[in-house]
């Protein structure tokens, strides 16, 4: 039914150095195989160990178990301590911390010498930073400056401008008053004015025409 | 198959891991780098973290490595040793060639070292990680005393049982 799985040399373990040529060796059953008739509701009976006697025998292997674990750790240790402390050891320590103590020193000259490329680059960039500092100082000063000329040259338009003041009320009113400005007038394409409101433009001759003067 | 995800997903495949000499001394504990996330002198910093943090934690697994940002002007490695002893390399405006040649010069296992170390290599050793599982194998040697049973009084269980004790 399984016929003989694969070579007659897998999976053997434990067999007697001289095999037989002519018989097929049974190894184990195929992989893939069902279980047999008589074994499918096979229950294997359970060995039944009383609860007392089985925390005996943990106590007992317990107790076995710590002690052969610390007994390897601690016989590991006494190895490696004696590992070091044989001649070669003590040599080979020696030999790296005179490595270590030569590295430290040249780490030690490398570090040194980024600090000085560090604070010359540092100096370089204070003297930048003063010189845009010194240049924004004056750019504002003379913005200033300027800011100053630009307000005086409006104050002084505004001053020249007529105003009216306090003392001058009451004459100026009387002057209104006197010379009330009339609106009612037309302008000309060509610049000509014609004032008045029932004025009609063929009434007046081509000479009189007042051209309009800009005060 | 898609793209790994995120940027130089390369510094997370096994072969960039492996290959790399970034083997830290036996007496480092911690490996500390200080840099900021700005600034030009720090860039070689960023840069080493960037490429070889990963590779650095790879090949030394117990071993602490932390970063701090933004809290000194310039960026430094500080690696703390087992007798309490601080290696401090100051790698100011270094690039990160040139911070990788010196972690590996100065706190790093030289090529010697894990030459001898290197368990693959070496045909004499036996194992797990190394060209051959047990002497055994070898031809010439006694074949494995789980095919071929040892002679009695090789064994230590009949060497060193005493009948008339027991």
């Amino acid at each position: 039914m399984f016929g003989s799985s694969g070579s007659r040399v897998l999976n053997v373990i434990n067999i007697s150095y001289l095999q037989s040529r002519s018989k097929r060796v049974w190894v184990r059953k195929p992989l893939g195989s069902p279980m047999a008739k008589s074994k499918i509701f096979r229950i294997t009976p359970k060995p039944v160990i009383p609860e007392d006697e089985k925390a005996e025998m943990k106590r007992l292997f317990d107790n076995y178990k710590n002690s052969m674990k610390s007994l390897r750790q601690y016989f590991f240790e006494q190895s490696l301590k004696q590992a070091e402390s044989g001649e070669v050891a003590q040599m080979k320590h020696r030999l790296e911390d005179q490595e270590h103590e030569r590295l430290m020193e040249e780490n030690r000259l490398e570090n040194e010498k980024t600090a000085m490329l560090r604070e010359e680059r540092l100096k370089i960039q204070a003297e930048k930073t003063q010189k845009n500092v010194l240049a924004s100082l004056i750019k504002k000063e003379r913005e200033a400056k300027q800011h100053e000329i630009q307000i005086e040259d409006f104050l002084t338009k505004q001053m020249s401008t007529p105003f009216i003041q306090p003392e001058n009320i009451e004459k100026a009113i009387e002057d209104a008053l006197a010379n009330p400005v009339n609106f009612n007038f037309a302008l000309d394409l060509d610049g000509y004015v014609y004032r008045g409101k029932e004025t009609s433009i063929d009434m007046i001759p081509e000479e009189k025409r007042e051209r309009l003067n800009s005060n | 198959m898609p793209f790994m995800k995120g940027p130089a997903p390369i510094r997370r495949t096994m072969e960039y891991l492996d290959r790399n000499k970034l083997v830290l001394k036996e007496r480092v504990k911690i490996f500390s780098i200080n840099y900021n996330t700005k600034g030009e002198n720090h860039e070689g910093a960023r840069q080493f973290v960037f490429w070889h943090l990963p590779q650095l934690q790879f090949k030394n697994p117990n071993i602490q490595i932390t970063t701090f940002k933004n809290l000194t002007p310039s960026p430094f490695i500080r690696c703390y040793l087992e007798n309490g002893e601080e290696v401090l390399m100051d790698v100011d405006f270094k690039s990160k060639d040139e911070i990788y040649e010196r972690v590996r010069r100065i706190i790093c296992k030289s090529e010697e070292t894990l030459k001898a170390e290197d368990k693959l290599d070496n045909p004499a050793n036996f194992g797990s990680k190394c060209q051959k599982h047990c002497i055994c194998e070898v031809p010439g040697q006694l074949p494995c005393p789980s095919l071929v049973p040892l002679p009695k009084s090789w064994r230590g269980k009949y060497k060193f049982q005493k009948p008339d004790e027991l």
